[in-house]
Order: C-alpha cells, then sequence, then structure tokens
C-alpha cells in the first residue's frame, strides 16, 4: 500500500493532480517553481489542522480559482481530506473531513516539515540560540506554559505596583487620629453627662413631664441624625472616582490621538503596500519571462547534444554508413569542437538564468511578504485601537452615571442632615426654655462645647473612616498580589518541569541514535537542561559550536535535530517532510542519512531541485523518484 | 503580605484544564482571554 496524495489547485499546481509516495524516501525532483513545494504545502494543508489566516489561505488557493482540494488516502485507506473554496467576496473558505493522520496537528505542523526558512533550519544556520530555544519550547510545549507564566508574572507586577500605589496614599499614620478621636470622644461624653446631670434634675425644670417628652423626641431625632451622619461617611471616595474618570479620559486622548496616527499611516502604508503588490506583478511577468527563455535553451541544448552524438557517430568512420559518401573526418572533428563549446556556452547561459531567475524568485517572496505585512497593518490596528477607546469611554460614562446618582443621594442626604440638625436645635430650644432660668446659659456653653467636639469627631470620622476603607482595598490588591504571584511561581515551576523532562527523553533519543551521528561524522549531540542549547562533540572528542561548522554541516545538524525531535514527541507519526533544505548539504553525508532516516519513517519525502552529485544509479535503489 | 497560605487555595488541575481548552479551541485573542481566566482565578480566591 502506499500514500496516495491527489489536490487540484493548490499553489502552482493547477488542475487535478495525484501522486503516490511508496514507503522509504521519495525525492521530488524538478526545476523551480514546477510544484514540488506546492506538494509540499498540501501536506502542510493536511498535517497543520488549525486555523489559517486569509491571507495564508490564499497563497494556498491557486489564483484565478474558485476551489480546491487535497486528499490523502493512508496504507489503512483512511481519508483526509481539506476544501477551499473561494467565496464571492474573494475570501477563501476552508472546511475539512476528519483528519486521521496525524495525532497532533499543531506540532506536525512544525516538526513534520521541515524546510529552507522553517525556524529550527534559520535558527542552526545562524547559529541563533534564541531562535533555536524558542523553537524546542514551541515543539516541546513547553511554550504554552512559559506563555500563561508570562501573563501571570505580568498580572502579578501589575498588582504589585498597585499595591505600592495604596501604600503611598497611606503613609500617613493614622494612629494619632485615632487616639485624638478618643479623647474627643471622652470629654463629649463628660459633657453630655453634665448636661444629663443639670436637664433631668427635677429641681431645675419647669416642667417634668414636658421635658421628659422633649428628652425622648431628641432621643429619636439624634438617632436619625446619626444614620444621615453614618451613610454620608460612606461618600469619601468619590475623589477617587473623579481620579479614575480624570485617568480614563487621558487614556482616550492617547488613543485617539494614536488612531489618528494610524489612519494618516493607513494611507501610505496602503501606497506601500500597493507598490509593494505591483513589485510582485512584475517579478512574476520577469520570472515568467526567464522561464520561457530557459526551456527555449534546454531545447537549443537537447538539440546541440543530439547534433554532437551523430557526430560522435561518424567520428572514426571514414564512410557515410547511410549514404556511403567520404567523410572529411578533420572536419568532423572541427564541427564536434565547435558544438562542444556551443553546448557548454548553453549549459553556462542556462545556469545563469537559472541563477537569475532564482534571485527574483527570493526578490518576489520578499515583496510578497512586505506586502502582506502591509496588509495586515491596514486591516487590524485602528479597529483594536477604536474599540479600546469604545470600551474607555463606555466605563466612563458609567463612572460618571455612578458619580452623578453619588452626588445626587449626598445632596439628598446633606439636606436631611440639615433638617434633623434644625429639629434637634428647636427641641433643644424648647428644653432650655423649659429649665430654671439660672441654668440657661450654662446649658447654652454646654451645647456649644458639645456642638463643637462633634463636629471635630465628625471630621476626624472621615479621615478615620478613609483611611479605613483604603486599608481594607489594599488588603483585598494585597491578597491578589499573593495569588497571582503563586500562579506565576507554579507555571514557572511547571515550566522547568517540562523543560528538564522534555531535554532528557529528546538526550536520551540522541544517545540511541548514535548510527546516525555517526553518519554525520558526530560523536555526540547534547541539549542543556535549562536553555536548549545544543553542544556537539566531534568523532575526534572535541567541542564544537554552530558558529564554527560548514553551512552543510549545520544543515545535517538541522536535519538530525528535527528527525529526533519529531522521533521524540511524535513517535507514531509516519510522514517527515524535508523542504529544500538540504542544499547546501554534502551528497555523500546526506545521502546515507536520509537512507538512515527512511528505514525508520514510513514515508520520508524530500524535495529538492538540483540534482544530486552523480547520477540516481548512485543513490540508494530504495529511492524512489517523482518527477513533477 | 503575609496572607495566610490557607487561604489561597487554587485549583490548578482545573486552571490547566481550562488553559488546555483555550489552546484546543484555538482561541483568538489567546493571551488576554488566558489573562481573563487568570484574574477570574484571583477573584475567585479572593472574593470566595
Amino acid at each position: 500500500m502506499s500514500l496516495k496524495v491527489e489536490l487540484q489547485n493548490i499553489g502552482g499546481l493547477r488542475g487535478k493532480h495525484s501522486f503516490s509516495f511508496e514507503k522509504g524516501l521519495n525525492v521530488l525532483k524538478s526545476p523551480n517553481a514546477s510544484g514540488k513545494s506546492s506538494l509540499l504545502n498540501a501536506f502542510y494543508l493536511i498535517l497543520a489542522n488549525e486555523s489559517l489566516s486569509q491571507s495564508e489561505l490564499k497563497d494556498y488557493l491557486t489564483d484565478n480559482e474558485v476551489g480546491g482540494y487535497v486528499r490523502i488516502t493512508d496504507e489503512q485507506g483512511q481519508k483526509s481530506e481539506i476544501r477551499l473554496t473561494r467565496n464571492a467576496s474573494d475570501e477563501v473558505e476552508l472546511s475539512r473531513s476528519e483528519i486521521n493522520i496525524s495525532t497532533e496537528p499543531r506540532l506536525n505542523q512544525i516538526l513534520s516539515f521541515l524546510r529552507e526558512k522553517s525556524k529550527i533550519n534559520a535558527g542552526i544556520q545562524s547559529a541563533d540560540e534564541l531562535i533555536i530555544e524558542n523553537w524546542f519550547q514551541d515543539v516541546t510545549n513547553v511554550n504554552k506554559y512559559h506563555n500563561v507564566w508570562t501573563i501571570a508574572q505580568d498580572l502579578s507586577q501589575k498588582l504589585e505596583s498597585k499595591v505600592e500605589s495604596l501604600k503611598g496614599k497611606q503613609s500617613e499614620d493614622i494612629g494619632p487620629s485615632q487616639n485624638l478621636r478618643e479623647d474627643k470622644e471622652q470629654q463629649l461624653q463628660a459633657l453630655q453627662a453634665e448636661k444629663e446631670k443639670i436637664v433631668s434634675d427635677p429641681n431645675n425644670q419647669k416642667n417634668e413631664r414636658e421635658i421628659k417628652e422633649l428628652n425622648k423626641e431628641l432621643e429619636k431625632v439624634d438617632e436619625d441624625f446619626n444614620k444621615i451622619k453614618a451613610e454620608l461617611l460612606e461618600f469619601s471616595n468619590e475623589g477617587d472616582v473623579k481620579e479614575e474618570i480624570k485617568i480614563k479620559e487621558t487614556n482616550i486622548e492617547t488613543l485617539e490621538e494614536k488612531l489618528k496616527n494610524i489612519e494618516s499611516e493607513r494611507e501610505s502604508s496602503q501606497i506601500e503596500r500597493q507598490k509593494w503588490e505591483q513589485r510582485v506583478i512584475d517579478l512574476t511577468k520577469k520570472i515568467q519571462n526567464l522561464k520561457i527563455q530557459i526551456t527555449q535553451i534546454k531545447n537549443d541544448r537537447a538539440k546541440c547534444a543530439d547534433s554532437l552524438k551523430d557526430k560522435k557517430k561518424l567520428k572514426d568512420r571514414s564512410v557515410c554508413p547511410l549514404c556511403n559518401s567520404q567523410i572529411d573526418r578533420a572536419e568532423t572533428a572541427r564541427q564536434m569542437k565547435e558544438l562542444e563549446a556551443t553546448l557548454d556556452g548553453f549549459i553556462e547561459e542556462e545556469e545563469k538564468l537559472e541563477r537569475q531567475k532564482n534571485n527574483l524568485e527570493s526578490d518576489k517572496k520578499t515583496a510578497q511578504s512586505k506586502a502582506k505585512e502591509l496588509a495586515d497593518k491596514i486591516k487590524y490596528s485602528p479597529q483594536k485601537i477604536s474599540d479600546e477607546i469604545q470600551k474607555l469611554k463606555k466605563e466612563v460614562q458609567e463612572l460618571k452615571n455612578s458619580l452623578k446618582e453619588t452626588k445626587k443621594r449626598r445632596t439628598e442626604l446633606e439636606g436631611a442632615l440639615e433638617e434633623k440638625n434644625s429639629e434637634k436645635n428647636a427641641i433643644e430650644e424648647r428644653i432650655r426654655e423649659n429649665l430654671n432660668p439660672a441654668f440657661k446659659d450654662k446649658i447654652e456653653k454646654l451645647e456649644k462645647e458639645i456642638r463643637n467636639l462633634g463636629l471635630e469627631i465628625e471630621e476626624l470620622d472621615v479621615k478615620i473612616n478613609k483611611f479605613l476603607k483604603e486599608n481594607e482595598e489594599l488588603r483585598k490588591f494585597e491578597k491578589r498580589y499573593n495569588v497571582a504571584n503563586k500562579i506565576q511561581d507554579y507555571y514557572r515551576t511547571k515550566v522547568e518541569i517540562i523543560r528538564k523532562i522534555m531535554v532528557k527523553k529528546i538526550n536520551d533519543q540522541l544517545e540511541k541514535s548514535f548510527e546516525l551521528l555517526n553518519l554525520a561524522e558526530l560523536e555526540r549531540i547534547t541539549l542543556d537542561p535549562d536553555h536548549f542549547k545544543i553542544t556537539i562533540q566531534r568523532k575526534d572528542k572535541s567541542y564544537t559550536s554552530l558558529e564554527k561548522m560548514s553551512g552543510a554541516e549545520r544543515a545535517l545538524i538541522a536535519v538530525i535535530i528535527s528527525y529526533i525531535v519529531k522521533k521524540t514527541v511524535l513517535p507514531n507519526d509516519p510522514i517527515f517532510l524535508i523542504d529544500e533544505v538540504t542544499s547546501e548539504m554534502d551528497d555523500t553525508r546526506f545521502k546515507d542519512i536520509l537512507d538512515y532516516i527512511s528505514n525508520e519513517i514510513l514515508y520520508l519525502i524530500v524535495s529538492r531541485h538540483s540534482p544530486y552529485q552523480g547520477e540516481r544509479e548512485t543513490l540508494t535503489p530504495n529511492m524512489i523518484y517523482h518527477e513533477i | 503580605m503575609n496572607n495566610n497560605e490557607d487561604e489561597l487555595k487554587i485549583d490548578f488541575q482545573k486552571l490547566d484544564q481550562e488553559i488546555f481548552n483555550l489552546y484546543k479551541k484555538k482561541t483568538k485573542n489567546l493571551n488576554s482571554e488566558i489573562e481573563k481566566l487568570l484574574k477570574g482565578v484571583i477573584d475567585n480566591v479572593v472574593e470566595g
């Protein structure tokens, strides 16, 4: 049984195509831009199995086609299929049937597909430890937890700043105010007791019964008065709400300014994007012309090679076998020389044109990515900021509404308090009228002192209440901060543990794969448990670094690492794709390594546009060629 | 800031599962969704 791939209108492969891959090593061999990468992309599309962006989907569907599909049938006859459909508004939609090939799609995308520009290859080629570490974190799932850890860390830092700012607000020690309030309260109680003593002494009263009733009335009014006062104390955070509104309004202004800049940038981005898109069109035309020239030269070269072959047949003859005419051997030799020179010229010219074409294709890719980058910028940024502004405006409006309500209630309460105060004064006045005139002045003096003390206590209460409220908020945020800290500690530990486990598994697998390393003329490759750092030991036991290795050696390391990690993380995944990553490799070592891998993996599919050194007869017999 | 540790019990198993679900669903704005989730956990522990 084989792995069958059927596709229609995927990338450069317009129309219907069908390929069958046998177990072992499959080599896709054809010139550039003939569809090798499109075929590998078809696998990628099936294996990726995650939401792809609109621009990615548009890249997968052949230009100007309304629909396409990829169908892979595995050796058990199970089918996996995706379909791409271009709708009326030129958006490409993806639909898929159940994916049977892969067990862990997200990783498959990275691990089953090593290509020239993949992160691991780019990292190893440029000996960039950060890129290498990121790739390892991605494929071992460490990044997922690392990401959560970073978010928790960020939250924890924000909460810590909040706690610090709340502490800053509370710099004043409230202890002396609380002591002072206690003293004032005692003084107040003493004065009230003194007043009570005078007022309740029947000897001092004109009308005992009336005073009793008035006292009852006063007690009730006093109770209401205190209730209103307590409610009024709750309004001490109005200043904070105002401050919050002010901060949010400043944020809105900043965002609106940013939005304005982006809008104007958008216009320039649009112009810039059109320029890059035009460049893509121009480059496509140039590449097309070069392709035509290359085909022409190939035809001419083939004709020339045929003529040379004919001349070679006549080289040692004096009579032509077809027409029996005499042959001028010197003339034949001269013509052969001429043809050989022409043939060399054609080969040289073909190589020159191929190089030009490769350069233009690389320029085209850069232009495409620039155009895409600008398209994304135009599409998303302003919307995100507008949403943020709308959200803030809504919050400000809600705060303003609540402040309005608060003010309304405060005015109501202040009015009610004033009313109760007048009632109190009136009752007290009536009580005083009912006392013997000798005590009237004394009582009046005591009431004045009581009122003043009451005002002083009220002021202290506002201060203490504000402190207590802030303190309560501080405790809440401290608790929040502690929880966030606990979460970030948990994920930090988790990241460390998973990293250590994965490094151990990969190192074990590398240790077991000494034959593979031997083929790459290496003694050992190991990973550092803390940073996914690669250490390489050569056959002579000396240690080396990626920087000191040749491009071909680095390409081999990329294949080995990618394969070993795939084997560790996805041991049951039957497909491994290598797209052009091998162009710089030494052919003999590369051939041996592919041979080794193809014995372990079911389907190893490699694309390569340039021929191997020597002809295909020199390669292992189990290599299967697919010419596209 | 030395709160009693007993007061800060977090169900990490549940949190791990919820994070796994966010990744599995290929949630858009993943990071802000994770942040929301963590804030929710913090609020629950503090308020609850």
